[in-house]
């Protein structure tokens, strides 16, 4: 027997949970007359923004805010409001003088407003604001998490905010989703139905209060992230934010003109935002419309689609077990290198209609059919130039199962030294089991490493009947969709690129007004081509909950998770997997024809691809290369116009002339990359650089207090979606210079270059769940609500320096690894004094200065950052980075992967931000009978020696008894394979002796149980 | 600036929120102010239909009342020719309270009644 040489790795497959059948159900209750359900009421015309200022200590408490009243689109009240605590001496003297003077409602104080504010949640209006969360905790009078209860699932993991001592007023809860979306939800008070209503036991709908939060609504309907300063440039409003620097200080009237003009700029973006989303035409209402997929599943929704949902978990697994993320890969790392850089036109739509997924979009169900035999004839005759045929993609509806032996495919691992699993297209070997793929990858595997991959069975997949009643839509009134004879997807998208060759002869108001539409068609094309179909919805359990874990081929098993997902409205994992397997189909095809033209290419980010001049190339050679490879793909151009689908970016040209100008490329790692041209004296000039891996940090000095003898940034830098701070501009340019220097491989990247950078390291991030607030307990004992740190206040993480062993303390025997520190610190404007409060939010114990690590200890590691999911991508090393060759080892099973990966980064590893499934047990139930049949035939010693085992572990095996080891099971299985194998003539061949200490992948002990231990699957049928 | 009163507005918005709509109004009189109580009456008996129309409290006594006046459908009669007992007696009624409401509109119309001036102080739905 030989076995495949390669390097063992765990592989991480998605699973799908869900509830154990058979659970006992509660008893329905007996109602003696029939429940009436009552719709729910459309929020009243009653609109109430407010914004709140604070104080700059770490409780942040509310000092003043504004808030104006508008009923029936009309201002009938704006006021002042303020908490006379707060006040400085004189504030209430110039709070009165003020509204005097600006003719606006006598002040009130904080809780007149807080009555207010509930009267307007009685009466059915809508709050208006931007980040409500963080107002909505300043005004209230308490919090607590809250409840978790069946019922209240959804928001599980949030803060509950009291703003009365009563339980027959409503609280407020907030469950944070993430930077840009939470939910906000009024509670039910006791009492909250009318009697008559409860002997009716009618199914009223509870008035859970209506809450736009304008940063939300400006991520979905003009997708990114914004704040108010950058939303009113954007949305072009009357009123603008204004700057102040007087916080914490005495009021004054430019304070309070600050503060009021904020509350009017919200209220502007409000209405600029509302009027663009009625502009759309769509039927659902504003405020129910939280996300850039919420654009998408209201337009399906006005169609009268209802997205069919598949219901056999072992389905759902068998695509969910073929789902990878767009691939994003650095080919050549860290060396300069001139490149085109092309990107694909609107890639999920156009995958979507050359597939014609929207025929399955609209259909009653879908039909599968056996195409083992036909997949096999496909793959063994295809060639790269069958798939310039836009009929051919339509045949990519399949799913393969694979027998992998040294195949190019999507592989999930854990890779040396990174926390969380990351996908990378390696070789894969696995001999134990077989894998669920696209056969769009498999394609890519085919024409990126010649070989065809042995198919073990094929699934080809194809719409039923469409649904009845479908209805067209009508887009601003210009675009018409009829669902039955239009491909939804492309008709976007075409209507997208007809538009955009308007925008030249257009100026002013008539260009805007076609900018904004061609937004509006992008959200939406991208939104219902992609996102929803894999929406799952976490919900944190605790204590945590047993969940059968569905894993296509194999018996469910039961688990403990702490995240339950409940599948979103437009669930379909089908649609997903085909999708994404098709763009990196595209990618395979475009580097397959780089190739063909002698071109590398140093990296891909989903959608885009730099392609990277050879040496020894001229430059009119390698752009007119570039241009064939772009060429090759215009006969897929879906939506009727004669260009390529894979374009020249803007940025392969100079921002005035529009001339062709040569650009570079220096790649660290994925998604870590610079774009740049060079100026005479061959400096960088940056045209673009990824701000990833940079964004957690607080920025250490101003875009105005740029390094000193750095040239400035580009306009282009400054503002729009490739802005980049000053600072994160400045460390690029420091490391390109450094890499275009002569001291590239001599010397590291200096990060001196300005003195902010020798300060520690902050990070801010708000307490936005109450694990995060309860960091902050001992900060919190003893004082009120008021002057405590608050739910969603700001907070301060810093980075401590690695602990050195202790030789000679009380864990010095115990060989114990000095624990890390993570350090926490209050909000305070005065960064030295928060510093100076920093704490271990583990152990409590001060951290002082000298153990944070400053900007420029934070950068200096950031340009070695290693590519780990390749051979050749180690932290030190440059040039073409090579797959690996993966050998499965064993399997983890997870869910949706990591939702709140910066909330993992920034608190250390305290949260595991995917969600886990563990390994199926049922996949070493077999070990346990293994080993002793071994020990029977072998004897212990030799059992012992060739699995790694310790003698007294074979014994207990041998005795019937549980066993926990740290050594891999995989290691297990190839020692036992071992010993079989020397009974026959063939001997084993490997690369070497393998040795437990020698295996990657997760350490950890396993628990080697007897087979009557393990729970039995006739458990979860 | 004018002032609403919040709490009126509150008071009707959990009126109306148990109607489910913000324009209730009765099918028999025509009454539409928020602050009257509504009701939903089985237009062909609760056993027999699920279909309602919804009345105000006192329409919806008369019917009641009106209900009383026929005697209980006695057990052993077939369920068929039961239901069509009751959907008759149903249909009966709501005709003769229309029929109610279409008299006084025929009075006021011919002039019989006074047409009462409107006081400005009602519904503002």
């Amino acid at each position: 027997m030989t076995l495949k040489v390669g390097e063992p790795l765990p592989l991480v497959i998605r699973a799908w949970s869900s509830e154990i059948p058979g659970n006992p159900v509660a008893k329905p209750v007996k109602v003696k007359r029939v429940q009436r359900k009552v719709p729910p009421l459309l929020p009243a015309d009653i609109h109430l923004v407010f914004d709140t200022e604070t104080t700059t200590d770490p409780a942040m408490r509310c000092r003043i805010g504004f808030y104006q009243l508008h009923y029936e689109r009309e201002l009938i009240d704006e006021r002042l409001f303020y908490d006379p605590r707060e006040a400085f001496s004189g504030d209430n003297k110039t709070i009165k003088a003020y509204a005097e003077a600006r003719r606006i409602g006598e002040p009130v104080t904080l809780d007149d407003f807080r009555t207010l504010f509930l009267e307007v949640i009685r009466a059915g209006g809508q709050f208006v604001g931007l980040n409500l969360p963080f107002d909505l905790s300043r005004i209230a009078t308490g919090s607590s998490p809250t409840k978790t209860r069946p019922w209240n699932k959804r928001m599980q993991g949030g803060h509950s905010l009291k703003f009365r001592d009563s339980s027959f007023v409503p609280r407020i809860q907030i469950k944070h989703i993430n930077p840009r979306l939470a939910l906000i939800s009024c509670t039910v008070p006791s009492q909250g139905k009318a009697r008559s209503a409860r002997k009716r036991r009618d199914d009223l709908p509870a008035e859970r209060g209506t809450f736009n939060d304008v940063r939300t609504m400006a991520s979905a309907f003009l997708s990114g992230s914004y704040n108010l300063e950058r939303l009113c440039e954007t949305l072009k409003t009357k009123t603008r934010k204004r700057g102040v620097e007087d916080h914490g200080k005495p009021l004054t009237f430019d304070y309070l003109d600050y503060a009021r003009h904020d509350v009017q700029a919200t209220w502007d973006c409000f209405c600029a935002l509302r009027a663009r989303y009625q502009s759309y035409g769509m039927s659902a209402p504003m405020h129910t419309i939280r996300s850039e997929a919420g654009l998408g599943k209201a337009m399906l929704s006005d169609m009268g689609i209802k997205i069919v949902r598949e219901t056999d978990p072992a389905k759902i697994a068998r695509s969910l077990h073929s789902y990878f993320g767009g691939r994003t890969e650095v080919r050549i790392r860290r060396v300069p290198t001139r490149v085109v850089l092309t990107d694909f036109t609107s890639m999920y739509p156009t995958g979507c209609s050359l597939m014609g997924l929207w025929r399955f979009v609209i259909s009653t169900n879908t039909i599968e059919r056996e195409a083992t035999d036909e997949i096999r004839q496909l793959l063994a005759e295809t060639k790269a130039a069958d798939w310039q045929s836009q009929d051919q993609w339509r045949r990519l509806t399949v799913l393969v199962r694979v027998k992998c032996a040294g195949d190019m495919f999507p592989v999930r691992s854990y890779y040396e030294g990174e926390q969380h699993a990351s996908i990378g297209l390696n070789k894969l070997t696995d001999n134990e089991r077989t894998h669920w793929f696209t056969l769009a990858d498999c394609l890519s595997s085919k024409f990126q490493s010649g070989k065809t991959p042995e198919v073990v069975e094929g699934i080809a997949f194809e719409p039923g009947p469409p649904q009845p009643n479908l209805k067209p839509i009508h887009l601003l009134g210009r675009l018409t969709i009829d669902p039955y004879k239009d491909d939804a997807f492309r008709e976007l998208i075409a209507m997208r690129e007809r538009e955009k060759l308007r925008l030249s002869n257009l100026a002013g108001t008539e260009r805007t007004a076609v900018e904004e539409f061609r937004q509006f068609l992008k959200i939406l094309g991208n939104s219902t081509s992609y996102g929803s179909f894999l929406q799952l919805n976490i919900t944190d359990e605790e204590p945590k909950v047993r969940r059968a874990i569905h894993v296509h081929g194999q018996e469910p098993y039961e688990t403990l998770v702490a995240k339950s997902e409940q599948p979103g409205p437009c669930f379909n994992p089908l649609l997903g997997t085909l999708i994404t397997g098709a763009a990196r189909l595209m990618l395979a095809l475009a580097q397959l024809r780089a190739g063909e033209e002698e071109l590398g290419w140093v990296f891909c980010d989903t959608d885009s691809l730099a392609l990277a001049k050879p040496s020894n190339m001229p430059d009119t050679e390698f752009l007119a290369r570039a241009g064939r490879v772009s060429e090759w793909f215009a006969p897929l151009n879906p939506y009727g116009l004669p260009d390529s689908i894979l374009k020249l970016e803007d940025v392969n040209f100079a921002p005035l002339t529009k001339r062709h100008e040569p650009l570079y490329c220096y790649a660290i790692a994925s998604k870590r990359y610079a774009l740049f041209n060079r100026d005479d004296q061959g400096r960088p000039v940056i045209r673009k650089a990824s701000a990833h891996g940079l964004g957690h940090m607080i920025e250490p000095y101003g875009d105005d207090d740029g390094a000193p003898h750095f040239p400035p940034p580009l306009e282009g830098l400054k503002t729009g979606t490739d802005r980049l701070a000053r600072w994160q501009y400045d460390a690029w340019y420091a490391i390109l210079s450094h890499e275009l220097s002569d001291k590239a491989d001599t010397e590291r990247v200096r990060f001196d270059y300005h003195p902010a950078l020798l300060q520690p390291c902050l990070s801010r991030f708000s307490a936005t769940s109450p694990v995060m607030l309860r960091w902050m307990d001992n900060e919190n004992d003893g004082l009120d609500y008021a002057d405590q740190v608050k739910p969603f206040g700001l907070l301060y993480c810093l980075h401590a320096k690695a602990r050195a062993p202790d030789f000679t303390g009380p864990d010095a025997r115990s060989g114990a690894k000095a624990k890390d520190i993570h350090a926490v610190a209050p909000f305070h404007q005065d960064r030295e004094f928060a510093i100076a409060q920093a704490f271990d939010r583990i152990t409590g114990e001060s951290v002082s200065k000298d153990q944070l690590l400053t900007y420029a200890e934070m950068l200096f590691n950031y340009p070695i950052r290693q590519e780990a999911k390749f051979e050749n991508g180690g932290p030190f090393q440059r040039g073409p980075t090579e797959p690996r060759h993966v050998l499965a080892s064993e399997v983890h099973y997870i869910g949706k992967e990591a939702d709140r990966w910066q909330e993992d980064f920034l608190v250390g590893a305290g949260f595991d931000p995917t969600t886990q499934f563990g390994r199926n047990p049922n996949e070493d139930s077999g070990l346990f009978d293994a080993i002793r049949e071994a020990a029977r035939i072998h004897g212990q010693k030799p059992v012992a020696d060739a699995t790694g085992l310790a003698r007294g572990s074979i014994r207990r095996i041998c005795e019937g008894k549980s066993v926990r080891t740290g050594i891999s099971l995989w290691v297990i299985r190839l020692g036992l394979r071992t010993l079989a194998t020397r009974l026959v003539s063939e001997p084993a061949q490997f690369s070497g002796t393998i040795r437990a200490t020698e295996v990657r992948g997760l350490s950890g002990p396993s628990l080697i149980k007897p087979p009557s231990e393990h729970r039995q699957s006739s458990e979860i049928r | 600036m004018d002032k609403i009163d919040l709490k009126r507005l509150g008071r009707k918005r959990e009126r109306l929120r148990t109607q489910g709509t913000i324009n209730p109004f009765c099918c028999a009189c025509g009454e539409h102010h928020w602050a009257v109580r509504y009701e939903l009456n089985h237009i062909l008996g609760h056993k027999h239909d699920d279909r309602v129309m919804r009345l105000c409290h006192s329409c919806h006594d008369k019917v009641s009342e009106m209900q009383r006046e026929y005697p209980p459908i006695p057990s052993n009669v077939d369920p068929v020719v039961a239901k069509l007992i009751a959907i008759t007696r149903g249909r009966i009624i709501n005709a003769k309270l229309f029929l109610e409401k279409d008299e006084e509109l025929e009075a006021l119309l011919t002039g019989r009644l006074q047409i009462p001036q409107a006081n400005g102080d009602g519904n503002d739905a």
